[in-house]
């Protein structure tokens, strides 16, 4: 098997990758509005955004995940974002900036600091990331799915390490510890979701019921 | 087909345009660096700072910054940047003495304004051969104005687990009770200010 059939078969396995068994919208939503409440009220933004790591790697997921697992739109939204964004590319940009406004320090800090940009995060995060990618990943083809797959890893892996390797406070609200801490679980992150990507890409879905759909649609095409 | 391309290229000018206005100009990716370049662009008229000096005495911010202050913020008990700091102001103190210049005094505030008695000021200034006419010392007087001094200046101070803190190496430059100037403490523009007896 040569690198070239490796490739196809992974962004073929992308491809066919639907985000089809998601919770229900309407537990997320109820989920989101929730985090979202939380995160506005003064101890519950306390809780978030004392600690580095609950705000970089617990509620900013979250919000994204719920933001995601939420989005159906209604008939007349899906034809009017069919008709501006038919490829998704819009929405490749609007998920990419948004991503790279959160991970500027710069940001996180003043998150921390205004109620203003506390509120900006708690609703650009969910609609602008979270909507975005959802919407990319119904209208993309497999080349676009898979920029995004390895924009977003490779993302997180240079985070990971400049948050390591950086001898500066990058955020002035947190400890330069912390910031190595959270570097650390970036990079585990990154790792465990770059084996289980190449696992799935290769080998398909655990749930081999589900990969058989796979199967077909490559066997006829 | 146009189209579409015409709405790629107008979203992408938006992020585009939105992250350079964020980040002035793709100049400030960091809190710190941010806070400066919003001083210099704009500069912060201050409240008259109530504080208590080294010698116990109530001072106002109006009785020191008639001319030009330079302001670092700091606590005694620190073991790494205040001591680069207070080594920085006997530096200063140096230039400003050699200089001749009047016209400028240094300040050292302190963050832990419960532990950093007058006395303890005193001992701080001593142990960087700081001399009174030249080098300030106080600390806050109430909560109130400690808050007041921390949301002007915009300072970041965050408590360690060693019970000391994390803040800024930053020197401040408050000239009339405005903040027009925030540099790293190892900026040669500090000296230049001194020599040329103005904000250049």
């Amino acid at each position: 098997m040569d690198i070239l059939t490796l490739c196809n078969m992974a962004s073929r396995r992308l491809n066919n990758w639907q985000l089809n068994e998601l919770p229900a919208p309407s537990t997320a939503r109820a989920l989101l509005v929730f985090v979202i409440m939380v995160g506005i009220t003064p101890a519950g933004a306390m809780w978030f955004e004392s600690s580095m790591t609950t705000h970089m790697l617990v509620q900013l997921p979250l919000l994204i995940v719920l933001g995601a697992v939420c989005y159906q739109p209604k008939a007349q939204l899906n034809s009017f974002l069919t008709r501006i964004d038919p490829l998704g590319a819009i929405a490749f940009i609007c998920y990419t900036g948004w991503m790279l406004f959160w991970m500027l320090p710069l940001n996180l800090d003043l998150a921390t600091i205004e109620p203003s940009v506390r509120l900006l995060k708690l609703i650009s995060v969910p609609i602008g990331i979270g909507c975005c990618f959802r919407w990319l990943w119904h209208q993309s083809n497999a080349v676009l799915k898979c920029v995004v797959v390895f924009e977003t890893w490779a993302s997180v892996t240079r985070l990971g390490w400049l948050y390591i390797e950086s001898p500066l406070q990058l955020c002035s609200s947190y400890l330069i510890g912390e910031q190595q801490r959270v570097g650390t679980l970036l990079l585990v992150i990154s790792g465990i979701s770059a084996t289980v990507a190449v696992f799935y890409s290769l080998f398909g879905s655990f749930n081999k019921k589900n990969d058989s759909t796979l199967a077909k649609s490559t066997s006829n095409g | 087909m146009a189209v579409y391309a015409m709405n790629i290229v107008l979203s992408l000018s938006i992020a585009l345009g939105l992250l350079a206005w964020r980040t002035s100009n793709f100049s400030s990716f960091t809190y710190e660096t941010d806070r400066r370049n919003a001083v210099e662009a704009r500069p912060v008229q201050l409240s008259d700072w109530q504080l208590q000096s080294s010698n116990g005495k109530t001072v106002y911010l109006s009785e020191l910054s008639d001319q030009l202050l330079l302001v670092d913020f700091v606590y005694t008990r620190c073991p790494t940047i205040c001591r680069a700091l207070g080594s920085r102001y006997e530096q200063l103190q140096r230039v400003i003495n050699s200089s001749g210049n009047t016209q400028i005094t240094l300040l050292s505030i302190s963050i832990d304004p419960i532990y950093d008695t007058p006395q303890q000021l005193n001992s701080y200034r001593k142990r960087h051969n700081g001399l009174k006419d030249t080098w300030q010392l106080a600390r806050p007087i109430t909560d109130h104005a400690f808050q007041t001094i921390i949301s002007e200046t915009g300072l970041r101070v965050i408590p360690d687990k060693f019970g000391g803190f994390t803040h800024s190496d930053t020197i401040h430059l408050i000239e009339n009770r405005k903040l027009t100037k925030i540099k790293p403490w190892s900026s040669t523009d500090w000296e230049n200010i001194i020599l040329s007896g103005k904000n250049s």
